[in-house]
């Protein structure tokens, strides 16, 4: 694949391609007159409550979480499909005011989840794809044909792909098609919502191999949104723990997965379901530091089993460290919540937990 | 002794308007009392239909064409529908992917749970609400009083999916049937649910057949798997053998393309194309288009399930189950690097 | 089925799973077909009609059909009815087309509007079609057509004026899902301007619904007119329209049963035509 794509050839890890600042964004349940009349309060859902986030170009941040912890809500907040309630997003230095400019969407692009609802059922792909080099005027309107073929070969689809519509591939393929459509306004940064989980297994390898391959050619940086934590960590750089709302753990990957430090990360790592423990007959590799991964992590108290559909989020008139209801190491202290709090000796790291500086070998478990 | 359920040479087809569709093409299973066993492959490999198929509970129009179920030794296939029916219904118990849409929004849980202890067990009023509680602490429900009044919305869906097990537990199965319990759910919930499972299995000695897409959920809590792939069993075995050396080039790859949270490698391998479509399975073994072993011959017979030589219970429906020790070798689209990335 | 090669890459060669469909639509061929035939006919209702269709022979009142001369009779004043058959196609069919399409193209702008911006605007717009369809349909248009003065003029705006309401609630509906499909997030996302999201992405997904049920309203505006007709309100007289013959024939339907039947006949005839195309259309269209 000899396609060139205007991107300056940069380093990684310098400079900021991508900022978020203290953003917030809460949905609010409608009222109607008769919740007015009878001052029924409103419900607020805090989908986001205050998240603080830097990517440099080049490098890719795996978000990771439980279904309604936010991260979904956070990346469509980034890609300028919300206004948020409160904060500021920064596109290459730049502040997003409101809703991003025609020009500032070139910018962040983005990869979602439903390869099967993500493209117009009633537009061929090459529609799709001249559609948005046209409007944004990518290319002069004479090279649209050749540039949305040169995007084909980006993505490993044949050129013959363009005349077809999306419901005459597969689910690997549309993916692809919905890569094509997000490279088509040559980002900067590539914003991947859950971009496999919807994929079958034997399909996943070759979309996660086609994004890094991208990342690679193309110089992207990268927001990868999932909740397997197998997948963040064979794509990210560096990872970011969301929990009702927040970031509770940040760090390099290697650093997250050999020492853990809030609570819900331990927990997090040590519950995804592993082959085999016993190092001695797994040929993929020794799997050494996992001798109690039979043993699956088990902790009581799943967030607020009842009352509430939206348990994974933050509630309006909640006090204290918001992990705290399943903490199995929570202290007077923790009612007070915790921003992130540097971890001594590491500056790439921070966690959101009063305990972030205990050696982990000693904490009750 | 013979195994608590015996399946023989399965066979499902659905006819659809403008062809057949061969959904199941002859799978056998056998599980034990107090033995839980893993079906894995991926969407349309026949898994979901073929445990469907095992209770009776099949979609319209699919029907059963070929193939035996043998419960405690006795050959139900035979028998009238009615008597089949019971005898099966009486053994097993479904637990489903989907916890909302398994259970009815608008009865509270509890009388869920009661249902059939009360209806088919011919318990009391009152000995079933007991039941029923005692059920809802068995699979780890807290406060199973206050929670036998809640409707199915007001749980959590790790909670959920609980109430379905009791559910499953309560008509006394010796055999519990579970499609996919653990996928709608997050990882950490999913962790427990599959304890809840796995201590039923030990504490009640059940037979636990469980299906899904996640072959480290199966390895978790089963001591044997079956590997499906286009309607057929491609390989069986326990594990460790599996992932000592995998004797069928679809398991092998599978195991390479799926990234390993422990062990994050510098490129996946991939499968490339697709599954055959099942309405015109090709000559041969179904996987040939995709393999990268394949040999004229792979293409002419589809070969049996056959015992791998000195591995009990490991077999394989592989031309060249023999030759597996070599595969690591295989190129061109590369075994991943055992290295870590850095 | 076809076979995607991908020539260079070494990651997907793919067959892609296409949903199979009928190679042929045959509920759209027939349908359609049926439809251009009346179409036809009412186009050429001049050349095939064998009489002037308003003139009167009252010496020969009431024939049956096969009449010499008379393919299918005459009617109480001695007009043929064949002739007023194929005129009455003319009138009907323009008044029953021309007055669906304005309030399908109000409806459906108003709808995906509604649906897309939703807040007051939505809140406006819905509470206007609460008030309209909280008064019967017939009533509103008798009322609408009595102030405007009898007449197709008349017809075409009262029908405009309460029919939209059923298309904005159609279109507004499939909005409200569509707008939270990924397409429609990524168009947003791509920095479209909404104009064209709401009218090249959203419109061709949701107006399906829209044209089905427009496809039966045509057959409803046809039997509107009818009862306008038997209230004077209607296409005024003499000018023959298939609502005025059945009127006219319903007197006689113990001894000249076929006056109200034909026409009758012909509407049903239509309305076959109408929903074949629609049932066409789901078949060809629907992407669900």
């Amino acid at each position: 694949m000899t396609v060139t794509v205007e991107n300056p050839s940069r380093t990684r890890g310098t400079d900021e391609v991508l900022g978020v600042e203290g953003l917030v964004q809460h949905f609010v349940s409608r009222r109607s007159w008769a919740d007015r009349l009878t001052r029924t309060p409103q419900h607020v859902v805090k989908a986001v409550d205050g998240v603080d986030l830097t990517l440099s170009t080049g490098e890719t941040l795996g978000l990771v979480g439980e279904s309604g912890c936010g991260k979904s809500t956070l990346s469509r907040c980034i890609m300028g499909l919300y206004r948020p309630s409160a904060g500021e997003i920064r596109y290459a230095g730049e502040a997003v005011r409101g809703l991003p400019s025609r020009a500032q969407r070139r910018t962040v692009q983005m990869v979602f989840q439903d390869p099967y609802s993500s493209l117009n059922p009633r537009m061929t792909v090459g529609q799709t794809l001249g559609e948005l080099l046209r409007y944004h005027q990518i290319v002069p309107r004479d090279q649209v044909a050749a540039r949305s073929r040169e995007l084909m070969d980006l993505v490993g689809l044949p050129h013959d792909a363009l005349r077809r519509t999306p419901r005459q591939f597969s689910g690997g393929q549309r993916q692809r098609i919905g890569i094509a459509r997000a490279l088509a306004l040559q980002p900067r940064v590539l914003i991947a919502d859950e971009p496999v989980s919807a994929l079958d297994v034997s399909v996943q390898a070759t979309i996660i191999n086609l994004l890094t391959d991208l990342r690679e050619e193309l110089g992207l940086s990268m927001v990868f949104v999932s909740h397997n934590i197998a997948v963040v960590r064979q794509v990210s750089d560096r990872i970011a723990v969301m929990y009702r709302g927040r970031i509770v753990e940040t760090g390099l990957t290697e650093q997250i997965f050999n020492d853990p430090r809030h609570p819900y990360t331990q927990l997090l790592l040590e519950s995804v379901p592993r082959m085999l423990s016993g190092a001695e007959t797994h040929p993929i590799g020794a799997a050494d530091s996992l001798g109690t991964a039979d043993q699956l992590a088990v902790v009581d108290g799943e967030p607020d089993a009842d009352e509430s559909p939206y348990s994974a989020h933050a509630i309006e008139g909640e006090h204290g460290c918001r992990y705290r209801p399943r903490c199995p190491v929570a202290m007077p202290v923790c009612a007070d919540e915790p921003g992130l709090l540097p971890i001594a000796g590491n500056p790439s790291r921070a966690a959101a937990c009063w305990h972030v500086d205990d050696d982990r070998k000693d904490k009750p478990r | 002794m013979s195994p608590l359920l015996e399946v023989h040479d399965l066979h499902v087809e659905i006819p659809l308007p403008h062809a057949h569709l061969y959904a199941v093409r002859g799978v056998s299973l056998t599980v034990d009392a107090g033995e839980s066993i893993g079906v894995v492959g991926e969407s349309g490999s026949g898994k979901s239909i073929t445990l469907r198929a095992l209770l009776g509970l099949l979609p319209r129009p699919a029907q059963v064409t070929k193939g035996s179920i043998i419960l405690d030794g006795v050959d139900v296939t035979g028998l009238p529908e009615r008597r089949r029916t019971k005898m099966l219904t009486d053994a097993m118990s479904m637990v489903f992917q989907d916890s909302l849409t398994a259970l009815n929004p608008v009865m509270r849980v509890g009388d869920q749970i009661a249902e059939v202890p009360r209806r088919r067990l011919g318990m009391s009023k009152r000995a079933a609400h007991a039941r029923a509680v005692e059920l809802m602490d068995q699979v780890g429900i807290p406060e199973p009083e206050r929670r036998f009044r809640a409707y199915p919305h007001q749980l959590s869906g790790g909670m959920r999916q609980r109430v379905c097990i009791a559910i499953a537990l309560s008509a006394e199965p010796r055999l519990i049937l579970a499609d996919e319990p653990t996928t709608a759910l997050d990882v950490t919930i999913q962790a427990q649910v599959l304890e809840v499972i796995d201590g039923l299995r030990r504490d009640h000695q059940l037979g636990v057949v469980l299906v899904s897409h996640d072959l480290a959920v199966i390895s978790q809590t089963c001591s044997r798997i079956y590997v499906m792939y286009a309607g057929r069993v491609i390989e069986s075995g326990s594990i460790r053998q599996l992932l000592s050396l995998a004797r069928h080039p679809y398991t092998f790859a599978l195991l390479r393309a799926v990234p390993d949270p422990d062990l994050p490698v510098h490129r996946l391998l991939t499968i490339p194309g697709q599954p055959p479509d099942l309405t015109a399975v090709p000559a041969g073994c179904s996987f040939a288009p995709r393999c990268a072993l394949t040999e004229p011959a792979c293409r002419e017979v589809d070969p049996p399930l056959t015992a791998v030589p000195k591995e009990p219970d490991h077999a394989s429906a592989c031309i060249r189950l023999e030759t597996a020790s070599q595969w690591l070798d295989w190129a061109p689209v590369g075994v991943p690097d055992l290295v870590k990335k850095t | 089925m076809t076979v995607i090669s991908v020539p260079g890459s070494a990651t997907d060669t793919v067959a892609p799973t296409t949903r199979r469909r009928r190679k042929h639509n045959v509920l759209l061929i027939v349908g359609l077909t049926l439809f251009g035939l009346l179409v036809l006919v009412a186009i050429l209702a001049p050349v095939l009609a064998t009489h002037d269709p308003i003139q009167q022979d009252l010496a020969h009142a009431r024939l049956a059909p096969g009449a010499p001369g008379h393919l299918l009779g005459t009617d109480e004043l001695g007009r043929d009815v064949f002739s007023r058959l194929l005129y009455g196609a003319r009138v009907d069919l323009r008044v029953g087309v021309l007055a669906v399409v304005s309030p399908f193209i109000i409806g459906t702008v108003l709808g995906l509007v509604a649906g897309w911006f939703g807040g007051w605007l939505d809140t406006l717009i819905m509470r206007i079609v609460d008030v309209v369809i909280a008064f019967p349909f017939f009533v509103l248009v008798i009322a609408l057509v009595f102030a405007l003065g009898a007449g197709t003029g008349s017809i075409y705006v009262a029908i405009t004026m309460v029919g939209w309401v059923a298309y904005c609630r159609i279109v507004r509906g499939e909005v409200l899902v569509a707008k939270e499909q990924e397409y429609a997030l990524a168009a947003r996302a791509s920095g479209l301007p909404t104009w064209r999201i709401l009218f090249r992405h959203l419109l061709p997904n949701v107006v399906l619904q829209a044209v089905i049920f427009s496809m039966s309203d045509i057959v409803l505006t046809i039997l509107a007119i009818v009862t306008l007709g038997y209230l004077g309100l209607g296409v005024p007289p003499p000018t023959p329209d298939w609502g005025s013959m059945i009127q006219d024939g319903q007197q006689f339907l113990l001894t000249q049963w076929y006056l109200a039947t034909i026409p009758g006949v012909a509407v049903v005839i239509t309305g076959l035509a109408l929903a074949l195309i629609a049932d066409g259309l789901v078949e060809r269209f629907d992407s669900r």
